[in-house]
């Protein structure tokens, strides 16, 4: 009997505590809902420099760590690249020569593709999940959101997905919710491909909605094409490595080695001025 | 007392957030990154005995707070969710506890697991809400390398963290380890 009136008061006393805490707490998200924009942004300021000493210490730690753990496997690697070399250059002798006939248009296309843009150049200060970059660039420095991210090879990471006043966010084409207009770089006597670049989360990409008519090879490349509305044309995206074929299927798919990589990147270029089909 | 502990948790949850999101970042498996935050949180409310529903709440506080600035979601949704995982965790912890210095292995992985798994999957609305994730993509082969590779680091801190709230508990610890 003693106990459950102990109890029982116990329960009373708990009541209120309860009460309150919840109430101070719900006010507190509250408050912290409204001023998220300054928050993270503050935070950002003071962290970003830990951040970025700590990501290149990262970078560093992983590839070191990477070569450890692959040391067996760089001979077979070294092999590889060098039989993939001599292929190279037997292809440059040949493109060297449809080069020659197609210089002045490229010419003109490259002037369009490198002069007309203006990009801002930004550090990488942090990841967070879901395949999201931060960078240290903000709407101060012009950063306005759907901005495409290259880097200096323009090899395609992303689009600006939020900005702050002194950093932005970037959403990587490895991001589950991304998907760009594809093609197979080809050269132009060889069929159009075209797909759809899908992000599979965890920095993985894979290329979907390829006509099951068309041949997919391993080992070709994919850029971004002229039906992308959020991108130029002709940015690297990444190399097939593995071609997912089923007849009874109206779409092919593939696997994509992509070419980003934050592990061998320091700065990214935030294209600036792209208009849609330019 | 109270205000240098608070301060105390609120600098080690700032120091593993930032770690996360910047050195950590390049030793994901499959991208798969320890989610080092929500370890601490965790280990911390498990471990806590007295006044453990004010403690549990403040640590939910800060550890949802570090972890929603460093994301793309509002702050405060972690602050809420963690803050009910953390009474749940606790009520069940007190409901099964025999002993007040007993903290076996194999409850802390059952326990570990659930709320990780309910976290995960609970967080993903937001960023669903956001257009960022697929809800379909939730049960995969990357998200059971995320809880195994979680656990793991979990499991090296709880045994650290163990040996030094508990040291005299070795004879306990030997009979579940």
């Amino acid at each position: 009997m003693n106990w459950n009136i102990n109890t029982l008061n116990k329960k009373r006393n708990f009541l209120p505590k309860f009460l309150v805490a919840v109430a101070i707490l719900a006010l507190c998200v509250f408050l912290l809902i409204v001023f998220t924009v300054p928050i993270k942004n503050f935070f950002f300021n003071i962290s970003a420099p830990l951040q970025k000493g700590l990501s290149s210490v990262g970078k560093n730690g992983s590839s070191w760590l990477g070569s450890m753990l692959n040391s067996s496997g760089i001979q077979k690697e070294n092999e590889v690249l060098k039989q993939e070399n001599t292929k190279l250059l037997a292809k440059i002798s040949n493109l060297q020569s449809i080069q020659e006939g197609n210089q002045a248009l490229s010419a003109i296309s490259q002037s369009c593709q490198e002069n007309n843009f203006t990009t801002i150049m930004a550090g990488i200060t942090g990841l967070s999940d879901r395949d999201i970059v931060s960078i240290n660039k903000g709407y101060d420095d012009g950063v306005a959101e759907n901005m495409p991210v290259i880097d200096q090879n323009n090899v395609l990471y992303g689009k600006i997905y939020k900005v702050f006043k002194n950093f932005s966010q970037v959403m990587l084409i490895s991001n589950e919710n991304s998907s760009i207009n594809a093609q197979v770089q080809r050269d132009i006597k060889s069929e159009v491909a075209n797909g759809i670049i899908k992000g599979g989360g965890g920095l993985s990409i894979y290329l979907d909605l390829v006509p099951v008519g068309l041949d997919l090879q391993n080992g070709e490349i994919l850029i971004t094409s002229a039906l992308e509305q959020t991108f130029p044309k002709n940015l690297l995206i990444g190399k097939i490595y593995q071609v997912d074929k089923n007849d009874q299927k109206p779409f092919q798919q593939a696997k994509i080695n992509p070419f980003f990589s934050l592990d061998s990147v320091e700065n990214l270029f935030i294209i600036t001025n792209y208009k849609t089909g330019q | 007392m109270v205000w240098v502990w608070a301060i105390f948790t609120f600098l080690l949850f700032y120091f593993f957030a930032v770690l996360q999101t910047s050195f950590f970042a390049y030793f994901n498996l499959l991208g798969q990154t320890p989610n080092f935050v929500f370890i601490i949180f965790f280990i911390f409310v498990f471990f806590v005995k007295k006044n453990y529903f004010i403690k549990t709440l403040f640590l939910a506080f800060w550890a949802g707070f570090l972890l929603d600035v460093f994301s793309v979601i509002p702050i405060g949704v972690s602050i809420v969710l963690l803050s009910i995982l953390g009474l749940f965790i606790k009520r069940i912890q007190v409901l099964l506890r025999e002993k007040e210095s007993n903290y076996p292995i194999i409850q802390f992985v059952i326990m570990f697991v659930l709320a990780f798994t309910v976290y995960s999957f609970v967080m993903r609305l937001p960023y669903f809400f956001l257009g960022l994730v697929h809800i379909n993509f939730m049960f995969n082969s990357e998200f059971l390398l995320g809880i195994i590779y979680n656990l793991s680091v979990a499991l090296i801190i709880f045994c650290l963290a163990d040996i030094f709230i508990n040291p005299k508990s070795s004879e306990n610890r030997s009979r579940f380890l």
